[in-house]
């Protein structure tokens, strides 16, 4: 058996008194890609940051790799290989599109690389080529998702913590980010994604884990989720 | 002409050390929200640095510079870790008013410590260069000056081109913009900081080199730089970089042209009722961004 990339045991969570995850478990193995699916404000993105040290938790228990890590900051927990593509893009504004890609690159082994990861992101990416030079705040919602993804990638990720990519995008620019999301997977990238939903998932999801009140309600492969009635009506999806 | 060239020369000298002193302070307010206080007395511990090392024959300019960029820098960062690293990611409080108390109380220590040490009386400073040169019929320009304005748009460039062009420099942008995404990025905050705070007092020290050369090196000589950075920097736009440098300049060219077109006296209350109007009709400064609240 193998020891999971991600697991969470027990895990609470919140901003001040407000408890807003509640007892999570879940794990994540090596290679698979577990989608969180859930209402908004139910603790999705909550969990993500978490998990990625920019909020301390109040219980339970994160290991990376086996390494309890629930006590480490944001800032450290990148440099054992944890990269967080945040919900709603947080580029940086003033910088260029090629400077927000190279703080991608930023722990000191991945700046050696930073060359060849650009041209990797270039060509994942061809339209961000065109763009580099511009300052990130005047780019399109599209492309700033682009540059937010792109950045993600720019260092190797043991575990990618993907925020709802979707989020505010048109449907033909959501189908484009999923199909990049899929490439990444596929070269073997251990992935955990948000969504609200199952619209865009089905391609991708190894494993589905639903968060309600704080607390994953349900697990199991797509297929079974959708077979459970009241759970497909709720996250089906409205478009 | 004559006039002309006296203003246009004095507004380059005052602008280049009013931007020099007030640029760290942008710098820190950029990445951390704190008004730093204390950069005025790192202006005064530059000058008993020059005090020490220029009155003592045979000392040569370069090393006071180096020492008091050494002095200061070390001054900086320790001010930040008992000043404004136990406060950062506390909440339930005013991050930037009680820092802005924070750093003033470390600067009145400093200013006391001083106080105790040399003693209440100016010391003069010896220029870093002697001596002036005539630019024009009648007007004279000092090499103290000259020196001044050099150095300060010289450090001012090299500051920019180190954010410009390095990996540190990037992440202090970026830190700035974004600080959870910069975390995200494995930008080590907690040591940035220190460092930060400690690059823009050296700023302020070897500003203080020069200064001291013009006036004195006393306790007190950093109150009057430090509320110049202050108007400077909320004239700019608060951590507006290239604000900051517009704003020295202006504030500069203000002061000269009065100075020379009309009286030295009349230089403050002119400049400061140019600065009110700009203000109340532009309250984020010249070149300043609504921003919100992020520490």
């Amino acid at each position: 058996m193998t020891e999971p990339v991600l697991d969470v045991r027990g895990l609470s969570a919140g901003y001040g008194e407000t408890t807003v995850i509640r007892g999570v478990d879940l794990q994540v193995n090596p290679g698979e890609t577990v989608v969180l699916i859930g209402p908004n404000g139910h603790g999705k993105t909550t969990l993500l940051r978490t998990i990625s040290g920019l909020i301390q938790p109040s219980a339970g228990e994160i290991r990376l790799d086996g390494v309890r890590v629930d006590r480490r900051r944001a800032e450290e927990l990148g440099g054992l290989g944890l990269v967080h593509i945040p919900q709603g893009d947080h580029l940086f504004p003033e910088l260029t599109v090629e400077e927000n890609l190279l703080m991608g690159a930023f722990p000191r082994a991945s700046w050696r690389r930073r060359r060849e990861a650009l041209t990797q992101a270039y060509e994942l990416f061809p339209q961000l080529r065109e763009r580099r030079g511009q300052r990130a705040r005047t780019l399109s919602g599209g492309e700033r998702r682009q540059v937010a993804l792109a950045r993600g990638l720019m260092r190797e990720a043991r575990l990618l913590l993907v925020d709802e990519p979707s989020l505010g995008l048109a449907p033909v620019l959501i189908e484009a980010v999923y199909a990049a999301v899929h490439r990444v997977a596929e070269a073997g990238t251990t992935i955990l994604l948000v969504e609200e939903n199952f619209t865009y998932i089905g391609e991708i999801a190894d494993r589905v884990c639903v968060l309600e009140m704080g607390r994953i309600v349900r697990t199991g492969s797509l297929t079974e989720l959708l077979a459970d009635r009241t759970i497909a009506e709720s996250y089906l999806g409205v478009l | 002409m004559a006039d002309l060239v006296a203003i246009l020369t004095s507004a380059v000298v005052l602008g280049s050390i009013y931007g020099l002193v007030a640029i760290g302070m942008t710098l820190i307010y950029g990445i951390l929200r704190v008004l730093d206080m204390s950069q005025g007395s790192m202006v005064m511990a530059g000058s008993f640095v020059g005090w020490a090392i220029l009155s003592s024959a045979g000392w040569n300019p370069v090393v006071a510079m180096v020492v008091a960029f050494v002095l200061t820098f070390a001054l900086g960062a320790v001010t930040q870790l008992v000043s404004v690293q136990p406060l950062l990611g506390r909440g339930g409080f005013d991050f930037e008013m009680i820092t802005f108390i924070t750093t003033f109380a470390v600067a009145i220590v400093i200013q006391n410590v001083a106080l105790e040490v040399f003693g209440p009386r100016q010391k003069g400073v010896p220029p870093v260069f002697d001596g002036s040169v005539e630019v024009y019929s009648g007007v004279f320009l000092p090499y103290q000056s000259i020196a001044m304005a050099l150095v300060s748009i010289g450090l001012m460039a090299l500051l920019g081109l180190f954010l410009a062009k390095s990996r540190w420099g990037m992440a202090i942008r970026a830190v700035a913009q974004d600080l959870d995404a910069a975390r995200l990025m494995t930008v080590p905050i907690r040591r940035m900081f220190p460092l930060v705070m400690g690059l823009a007092s050296a700023l302020a020290g070897i500003g203080g080199v020069f200064l001291g050369g013009l006036y004195f090196a006393s306790p007190s000589a950093g109150e009057l730089p430090l509320l110049y950075a202050l108007i400077v920097v909320i004239f700019g736009g608060l951590g507006s970089l290239p604000g900051t440098i517009y704003a020295a300049y202006a504030i500069g060219l203000i002061q000269a042209a009065v100075s020379v077109t009309i009286a030295t006296t009349w230089a403050l209350p002119i400049l400061y009722a140019v600065i009110l109007v700009v203000l109340v009709v532009r309250p984020q400064g010249l070149a300043g961004r609504p921003s919100e609240a992020r520490l």
